[in-house]
């Protein structure tokens, strides 16, 4: 008998040897327990631990005490109009306001320190060589801030009731107050683990707390003056519930909050996950799927609303959002695991339309690029079928807002690809680079227009500002860039070459090939998964796997 | 998961890792058995822990890579966490947790779940000994009972590979003799174990193997008898003559394998490059030669002797 098998006095166990016992609570605890079984492991691990924290207890009480107080306060300030008249929205508002602070500020908050704590007192590392995937990891802590959202609004809720029995708040309104605070603390959570991701060094995370703090007061300031300036007015959204627009524009709204909810939990389980784990292809097919919704909705908006504007919203955002998440992306390192070189596509179709899905700089660069233009010929495409304007103008913004990524991007790549060889880039030196570069390409042409025609004309739009993306966009949206032909065609010489510079460089990420799953894994997945193991077949079409590489 | 002898459950091959222009683990290489105790013996700075951490998939190798029970931890490291079980060197507990909160958080990380977690529970608990202190909050606990709780940590999943670094740091010698006695039954049970500890009498007790690591590179390696019959070289003999010790002192003078007589009163003390049967036959010959030998001793290396023989005390 081994040691562990050593029988013991079930005293040590709670709950341990106690007899069966088959009154309700015993089944309904039953119950339970087998749902706790299913439950994410750090959830329950923080909400044990989160029932037991000073913290917590101190801020329910303080939000118990200051709605109740709140209550007491504004009914007797209100008196006696609350009988006749409209006073429920303003009681509603300052509830909204109460629950806003521990909802947009404490919970989100508490998600960072949870997980940065975690890795500054090792314990982090000890659930890392658990078998709990890193999403696991993301999505318990994220739990944690759900499960405590919600019992901050248990603490709010019969207040927040109370005002519907009084005049000026209809169900609705309460209904899609509590709808927005959830969302945004969500949200907010999401962010915030991300954050929390970015950086090991304690002084760096000393750094970020203090701008996730003060993104946080922002957050919630914001969440206090909307209340406080359209709650307080009044709201009833009968008649809204009406209108098929309203539903299509909360839902727009809500698909959007999903995708980037969905793109930090990926983008924070990537940065925690395993150095050779395939951290990138989840992301990209996030950003993608991102992107194909957020173009669905606007071309149903523009078309909805027929207006110019819309679509120059849209051209601008894609254009940012890409050069963003392009950032990240080319700041990934060049060089493919064994581990990812396991799965790579490698049918005909699969390597020509899925490479650019892959780990891997290069790929990321072309992935942006091309969104970024498949965006801009969308946008085009809009454009042209609404006719709402000058197509000249507009052609010419959206393919500035295309010139301006692919430069940039390739630039920056070509500057991560260096420094690649000496550190380990992670999320936040890509992103600071590309960063300073887009900086740097306004401040320069300024400064250089300023010292060429002197301070009088520097305020006006010249050639020299081909590498100003921001004043060249700006110049184009007026419709003013006809005049300056130059700038395009410059910019479209740069472009291109950075282009074809950057693609020379990816040739090597492209010629990468499934490497052969070593026999030990093999056999170990045979054992584990009998059922599920299927023998490869012979190659018979172009979707069919080609002959594994075995080095 | 218990292994045949031959089995081989860790490989380290040409394992490198480089901090900048600081060569942590540089070049190493070695095999350990299935149920086989291997110390990891090196001074402060040799690389041990970041040897230790790249098995247990906390790091990454700059070159080369290391396997458990076949895996590599570049590569497969989720197969590997499922066979092993690390204890740093540091506690790593969470605030308003008790032990049994802490061991079951852990069971359920590694994916026990119902009546298999909680018999896992109940044998790691009565395994360390922790059975009466399943409410009492970690922050209470002592250094030696921390050092159990972790252990019990590493080990709740039942895993074929357990890596203990420093795991006698700090303790007193009772805790240290309880776990000395739970390394043992754990090595009983099949397991292979790799252990650093700088208690070196400690190693050379309970490890069958050890391997020495100073500056990134692993300098012997063997059983510790092995070791020490190779670094051996000329072992000390101290012998206590009653009566003729000059005479006595003559005649091992004029032997080849003697080395470095010299005389103290009654006491003599030589060296020699012979083994132990050399020293039988050196006391049966001054037997025969008449000498009243009263007191014939030799002095053994120890593992420690050797470590400081064998390592210079460098540190990077």
């Amino acid at each position: 008998m081994s040691s562990l098998d050593t029988p013991i006095s079930d005293s040590a166990i709670p709950d341990a040897g106690n007899r069966r016992d088959t009154s309700t609570w015993a089944r309904w605890d039953e119950w339970m327990e087998s749902v706790g079984e299913r439950l994410n492991p750090i959830l329950v691990k923080e909400a044990r631990q989160a029932l037991k924290s000073r913290q917590f207890g101190m801020t329910f009480s303080l939000l118990l005490i200051f709605v109740w107080g709140w209550s007491l306060l504004g009914v007797s300030y209100k008196m006696p109009h609350i009988y006749y008249s409209a006073q429920g929205s303003y009681m509603l508002a300052g509830y909204a306001v109460l629950l806003g602070v521990p909802l947009l500020l404490v919970v989100p908050f508490n998600a960072f320190r949870s997980l940065a704590n975690e890795r500054e007192d090792g314990t982090f590392e000890l659930v890392t060589i658990s078998t709990l995937t890193s999403r696991q990891i993301i999505t318990g802590k994220l739990g944690s801030a759900v499960l405590q959202m919600l019992i901050y609004f248990s603490a709010t809720s019969p207040c927040m009731a109370f005002t519907y029995m009084l005049r000026g708040v209809d169900m609705i309104a309460i209904l899609m107050l509590l709808y927005f605070a959830c969302l945004s603390c969500v949200l907010l959570s999401c962010a915030a683990l991300m954050l929390a991701t970015v950086t090991r060094s304690q002084q760096w995370n000393i750094l970020i707390s203090v701008v996730v703090l003060g993104g946080l007061f922002m957050a919630t300031a914001a969440w206090c003056a909307i209340c406080m300036n359209d709650i307080r007015r009044g709201v009833s959204l009968a008649d809204e519930l009406r209108d098929l627009d309203f539903w299509l524009w909360h839902l727009s709204i809500l698909t959007m909050a999903i995708c980037l909810g969905v793109f930090f939990i990926t983008a924070a389980a990537a940065q925690i996950s395993f150095e050779s784990d395939n951290r990138s292809t989840k992301l990209r097919i996030v950003i993608f799927v991102s992107q194909v919704l957020m173009t669905g909705w606007f071309t149903y908006f523009c078309f909805q609303s027929s207006d110019r504007v819309m679509l120059i919203y849209y051209a601008v955002t894609t254009g940012g959002l890409w050069f963003v998440f392009g950032a990240l992306m080319v700041g990934e390192r060049a060089s493919l695991s064994p581990r990812v070189k396991r799965s790579l596509p490698q049918t005909f179709f699969g390597r020509m339309f899925l490479t650019w899905f892959n780990p891997g700089a290069g790929t990321g660069y072309v992935f942006a690029t091309s969104n970024v233009f498949v965006s801009m010929f969308v946008a085009m495409a809009i454009f042209r079928a609404l006719r709402t304007g000058n197509d000249y103008g507009f052609g010419l913004l959206v393919l500035m807002i295309y010139l301006y990524v692919v430069f940039y991007l390739g630039i920056g790549r070509i500057i991560m690809l260096v420094t690649n060889k000496y550190v380990n880039a992670g999320l936040a030196l890509p992103f600071l680079v590309h960063a300073l570069l887009s900086v740097i390409g306004i401040v320069i042409p300024l400064a250089i227009q300023n010292w060429w025609f002197g301070a009088a004309d520097a305020r006006l739009y010249s050639t020299v500002q081909f590498l100003n993306w921001a004043w060249t966009i700006q110049t184009a949206n007026r419709g003013e860039l006809e005049g300056f032909l130059l700038v395009p065609v410059i910019m479209g010489v740069l472009a291109f070459v950075i282009y074809q510079l950057n693609l020379l460089l990816t040739s090597i990420e492209v010629k990468s090939v499934r490497m052969a799953t070593p026999e030990r894994v093999v056999a170990d997945d045979r054992e584990l998964h009998p059922e599920r193991f299927v023998e490869p077949k012979r190659r018979s079409s172009p979707w069919d796997d080609e002959e594994e590489s075995s080095g | 998961m218990i292994h045949s002898a031959a089995v081989v459950t860790i490989e380290l091959r040409k394992l490198h890792r480089f901090f900048g222009s600081t060569k942590a683990v540089d070049d190493i290489s070695f095999e350990v058995t299935a149920g086989t105790v291997f110390g990891f013996i090196g001074p402060n700075g040799a690389g041990k822990t970041t040897s230790m951490r790249i098995l247990a998939t906390l790091d990454q190798p700059t070159y080369g890579d290391a396997f458990v029970d076949g895996f590599s931890v570049v590569n497969d490291p989720d197969r590997v966490r499922k066979r092993l079980g690390f204890m740093p060197d540091y506690f790593g507990t969470y605030p308003n947790v008790n032990c049994y909160e802490y061991l079951d958080f852990f069971a359920r990380a590694y994916g026990l779940a119902g009546t298999e977690r909680k018999q896992a529970l109940a044998r790691t608990m009565g395994f360390t000994k922790l059975d009466g202190l399943a409410r009492k909050p970690i922050e209470g606990l002592s250094k030696g009972m921390k050092q159990r709780l972790c252990l019990g940590r590493a080990m709740i999943h039942d895993p074929s590979v357990l890596i203990l670094d420093e795991p006698a740091a700090g303790l007193d010698p009772r805790a240290r003799i309880q776990l000395r006695e739970m390394i043992r039954e754990l090595a009983a049970e099949g397991k292979t174990l790799l252990i650093s500890s700088h208690i070196l009498t400690e190693l050379a007790e309970i490890c069958d193997q050890v391997g020495i690591i100073e500056q990134g590179q692993l300098l012997a390696m063997g059983s510790v008898d092995d070791i020490q019959k190779e670094q051996r070289g000329q072992s000390e003999v101290r012998m206590r003559v009653l009566r003729d010790v000059e005479q006595a002192a003559n005649y091992l003078g004029q032997r080849d394998d003697v080395d470095n007589l010299r005389t103290d009163g009654e006491l003599l003390f030589f060296t020699h490059k012979g083994d132990r049967e050399m020293h039988v036959q050196i006391l049966k010959d001054l037997v025969d030669q008449n000498f009243a030998i009263a007191e014939f001793a030799s002095h053994e290396k120890s593992l420690e002797d050797v470590f400081m023989q064998i390592t210079a005390g460098i540190v990077q």
